[in-house]
């Protein structure tokens, strides 16, 4: 378990974190989503330990970091500040970091294949494109096969495979009872990964919880070639009807889809459409930090 | 001790200690080459070891580049994340290996120009030829002074984290403060960074300042300079 607790860091002048408060559970994949300049690299940099809050704390398994530094086997790393040389081998990389950890060499080949680098193991960084360096990245990150993964936009540069694979990777870590925290500013493929979210704006905590918090389902729109008997039953059952007029639909709020379905078979009304509407988890995003600003 | 070989490791791994050393080596061998044959006569015992001091500057550069190098490419972070160290003990042990990189480069800079010199000198040069009794300490000179040197350049470079602020700020220190601290006192200038090393490399004549005099005080600086660059790291951000 990673706890936040009230981080706050300023550079002069600017709070770009302020009063930070959330945890990062065992057995959950956690998003950490926000506009850029939000302070979520800050955030993360806090939660590895590399920049100091000036106030506030951060608990790894329920000691401060202060008293106990992060290492291999109790924390991953793969974010901005954490680089490879362009002139050693990926190999050398992660032998190098092994050596430090006192981890086993073969640990290194177990990363390597884990993170689909074998072949290019031997090859310099800085002939990788930013997919592999990414791999990189998150095999530097596994060596020590840690409690707590903090991952900073992984997904960038991947192409669909790897995308595929670092989701499984994920729910894999997360089935096997670690926490993993993962910022993305992909909504998308967040919404396809993560269980719970964490949305940052304006270096504030605005929103913890489910993605289903951020996604509440909304009415459901409805097309009938005689709309009259069913609107006076929806009305009966305690639902709302708003016309769209340029679309020739309804928007039914207050029932949902299998509900509307009775009605309108009881009410003898063929149905052209039954669609639910849903609210993407872009537009919960969206939403919620258009109401922060 | 893990630490140390992993930065060893982290210098080893990369080619910037083999360019230094080539460069290091080719203007070493230049100087000497240069100022035994074509300086004119050198027929005094501190003209001929002059010859030999070879350019142990260059390594300054070395520091400062072998280990803003970690910032630049931002594996210093790495290293005190997977490893559990306080930042400062990382940053120790990265000047640690940097030194024992700096002294191998040190002795290759200072057996190639004593190596080419020496016969040239004894075969080109009038007077007394260089006795062993002259050449081991100013051997040892030439190799505490390069290896010192790039323990200067290595802690310039952990405190401004910039390739080019480091190299400027090397060249104020060996090069500027002197000339502005000999405006002040001429004696002074001897127990200045680049007073001492040119004490050990015999660059300069009839110093009042012995060999281990000056030796402690290019020593004081590294040492000081390393103390302020870990510090430093103790208490600044790495992300």
């Amino acid at each position: 378990m990673l706890t936040a607790e009230q981080l706050t860091k300023r550079y002069g002048r600017l709070t770009a974190v302020d009063d930070v408060s959330f945890g990062v559970r065992p057995g959950v994949v956690t998003g950490f989503l926000g506009p850029n300049g939000a302070g979520k690299t800050t955030i993360l940099a806090m939660l590895a330990g590399l920049v100091r809050p000036n106030s506030g704390r951060v608990l790894l398994g329920g000691t401060p970091l202060r008293e106990r530094p992060p290492e291999a086997r109790t924390l991953g790393v793969a974010i901005e500040a954490c680089g490879a040389h362009p002139g050693r081998s990926a190999r050398q990389h992660l032998r190098i970091l092994a050596g430090f950890a006192r981890l086993p060499q073969t640990r290194v080949e177990e990363v390597l294949a884990l993170a689909g680098l074998t072949e290019a193991a031997g090859r310099r960084v800085g002939t990788f494109s930013l997919g592999m360096r990414q791999r990189l990245g998150l095999a530097a990150a596994l060596l020590g096969d840690p409690e707590v993964l903090l991952l900073d936009e992984p997904a960038n540069g991947l192409d669909p495979e790897g995308i595929r694979w670092l989701r499984t990777l994920l729910r894999e870590r997360a089935e096997r009872g670690r926490a993993v925290l993962v910022s993305s500013h992909l909504l998308s493929e967040a919404a396809h990964t993560v269980d719970e979210v964490i949305v940052v704006s304006q270096g504030r905590v605005v929103h913890a919880g489910t993605i289903a918090d951020l996604t509440p389902a909304g009415g459901v729109w409805i097309r009938t070639g005689d709309p009259g008997p069913l609107i006076e039953a929806v009305a009966r059952a305690g639902g709302r009807v708003t016309p769209d007029r340029a679309g020739g639909r309804y928007l039914v709020e207050g029932l949902d889809a299998p509900a509307l379905a009775d009605l309108a078979r009881r009410a003898r009304v063929d149905l052209h459409e039954l669609t639910p509407q849903t609210t993407s988890l872009e537009d919960g995003f969206l939403k919620l930090i258009g109401r922060q600003s | 001790m893990t630490l140390i070989l992993g930065e060893l490791r982290k210098l080893l791994t990369i080619r910037t200690a083999l360019w230094f050393a080539l460069a290091s080596i080719a203007l070493a061998a230049l100087n000497v080459l240069l100022v035994s044959l074509a300086s004119g006569t050198l027929d005094e015992v501190a003209e001929k070891e002059e010859a030999l001091g070879g350019m142990p500057l260059l390594l300054l550069f070395f520091g400062a580049v072998a280990v803003t190098a970690e910032y630049r490419h931002r594996t210093a972070a790495s290293a005190v994340l997977v490893s559990g160290r306080d930042p400062g003990i990382v940053a120790a042990a990265r000047l640690g290996a940097t030194v024992v990189v700096g002294l191998g480069l040190a002795v290759l800079t200072t057996g190639a120009s004593f190596t080419l010199g020496v016969p040239i000198l004894a075969s080109h040069q009038p007077g007394p030829d260089l006795t062993a009794a002259q050449l081991i300490p100013l051997a040892g000179g030439c190799v505490l002074a390069g290896t010192l040197t790039v323990l200067v350049g290595a802690a310039l470079g952990g405190l401004l984290r910039n390739q080019i602020a480091a190299v400027v700020a090397g060249i104020v220190v060996y090069f500027v403060a002197p000339s502005l601290i000999g405006t002040i006192s001429t004696s002074a200038v001897d127990y200045t960074p680049f007073g001492s090393l040119q004490v050990l490399t015999g660059g300069v004549h009839g110093s009042a300042h012995s060999l281990p005099a000056s030796a402690l005080a290019l020593a004081g600086w590294a040492a000081a300079a390393a103390v302020l660059a870990v510090l430093a790291e103790r208490h600044r951000d790495l992300g």
